[in-house]
């Protein structure tokens, strides 16, 4: 079952759709994001401990650098209009219990 | 310029080169990536003149290691792909061949032995690979290798590797030296109806619903091609059914148990081998590859002189035919394990014999083909003594 949570930005066209079963909690993109709009966050019900996720949507600046830096396709940074047409994680609907 | 004989009625005179080259093609091999390596080159050549006539693709890489990396690609693409090296070419390939192990993507690879290690004696034949066609890659990973002896047996094999790389999504690798490689044999070339042909399974679930390793469906699982719409990530990282990568340890071990019982579960009947003369044998030459040929006639000769004496050829060397020499080692006493190396299969005769008793073997590198007579002098000491 997938676990993906998206952040709409309210006074920008902007979302940001995290795979919180492929963040593995490396930190690159909250140490790569300027305006410092990720954190880190303790995750006990994931295998790696802790995920990333969006303090405040509205922070971002669409650089996309967390998605570029992101070694496991974790996190996405999309136009609203753009989100029906991407993937995000693997396989959408899925009854392969991981 | 090679002969193509495609008239079937023909006996064709081929050396074994351009055999592999021939049967990779009437297998469905459509890529050929490599580079070029004594005594395998002459594969590439007819592959280079072949491919484009029924439409396949061939390139010369940079290298070896950037020729299995094309090799992989374009098996991920849905073709069938062969690359062909010998030693120090294969020493390079390991790290592509291990991640061809890792994302299951199916590929032969032909090794023309020749004479180590390192640069060798590369116009001159060994069959010193065994171990490392085995455990050359780094880390557990399953393998299916071949070694045919005969020209016609080369072709029927490559084939066959063809077969089990779709059939198991593995990386398969044929075994030939370099007396079989540049040797010329008369032969009829095998009919359509000789053979069967495998491809890959496909998924049965549309796109969005596609797990690249979803063993829902098996041991094997199906196989998508990338560019027909589904969309799969394959990493070299430990993953799991999804393809991303993880470090869950039950998953991890679990994945790696199915990517080797997919194929060790049949591994009685991939175990292929011709027994000759083992009926009443007290003594058992096990012999492959080239030097099977010497050996059938040592022992024609030991018979002769009265020694109760057969021989196992081993075709299919990984898995190893443990089961069938375990219960011929419960009854010969003896064993004698000729090959072009300094004692590699032999470890494994005497691993599945599993009990004391002589196996003793007759060795021989810098580059001469073992005599017949050299192995025929170790069955009359053998016989002698047990």
């Amino acid at each position: 079952m997938s676990d993906i949570v998206r952040y709409e930005a309210k006074e920008k066209d902007i979302v940001i759709i995290i795979d919180r079963d492929l963040c593995k909690g490396c930190d690159i993109c909250v140490q790569v994001c300027k305006p410092k709009g990720l954190e880190l966050k303790d995750a006990p019900d994931k295998w790696e401990g802790a995920v990333v996720e969006m303090i405040d949507p509205d922070l971002c600046n669409f650089c996309r650098l967390c998605e570029v830096q992101c070694p496991d396709f974790a996190i996405r940074v999309v136009r609203k209009d753009e989100e029906k047409s991407i993937t995000v994680g693997g396989a959408k609907k899925t009854a392969a219990e991981q | 310029m090679p002969s193509h004989g495609r008239d079937k009625s023909d006996i064709v005179f081929w050396q074994g080169n351009e055999v592999v080259a021939q049967a990779a093609i009437a297998a469905g091999c459509r890529f050929f990536a490599g580079y070029p390596i004594t005594p395998s080159s002459e594969i590439a050549a007819v592959m280079a003149e072949r491919l484009p006539e029924v439409g396949g693709k061939f390139i010369q890489m940079e290298d070896e290691i950037a020729a299995m990396g094309a090799v992989i690609g374009a098996s991920l693409a849905g073709e069938k792909s062969l690359t062909a090296t010998s030693g120090p070419g294969f020493s390079l390939k390991m790290e592509h061949i291990g991640y061809a192990c890792m994302i299951e993507a199916p590929c032969v690879i032909i090794n023309v032995m020749r004479g180590g290690p390192s640069t060798g004696l590369p116009t001159a034949p060994a069959q010193a690979d065994i171990m490392q066609t085995r455990w050359g890659t780094h880390g557990d990973h399953a393998t299916i290798a071949y070694a045919p002896s005969f020209h016609r047996e080369i072709y029927l094999y490559t084939i066959k590797c063809f077969n089990m790389a779709e059939k198991y999504r593995v990386p398969t690798i044929l075994l030939i030296d370099e007396v079989l490689g540049h040797m010329s044999e008369g032969m009829h070339v095998p009919d359509e109806s000789e053979y069967e042909l495998f491809d890959r399974v496909k998924p049965s679930v549309p796109p969005e619903e596609y797990n690249p390793y979803d063993a829902r469906f098996g041991d094997v699982p199906p196989m998508a091609n990338y560019f027909e719409g589904y969309r799969f990530h394959a990493t070299g990282l430990n993953h799991g059914a999804n393809g991303f990568p993880t470090t869950n340890p039950e998953i991890c071990h679990s994945e790696e148990m199915r990517m080797i019982r997919k194929v060790m579960k049949d591994a009685e009947v991939l175990a292929e081998y011709e027994e000759y003369l083992l009926e009443d044998a007290e003594v058992c030459v096990f012999a492959f590859g080239s030097t099977a040929r010497g050996a059938k006639m040592a022992v024609d000769r030991a018979r002769k002189s009265g020694i109760k004496v057969g021989l196992f050829r081993a075709i299919t060397i990984w898995p190893f035919p443990e089961k069938r020499v375990h219960e011929l080692a419960q009854r010969v006493k003896a064993f004698v394990v000729p090959e072009m190396n300094l004692g590699q299969i032999i470890l494994e005769v005497e691993r599945a014999a599993h009990r004391e008793m002589p196996i003793v073997g007759v060795n021989r590198v810098g580059g001469v083909p073992i005599p017949p007579y050299e192995i025929l002098e170790k069955i009359k000491e053998i016989a002698q003594n047990a």
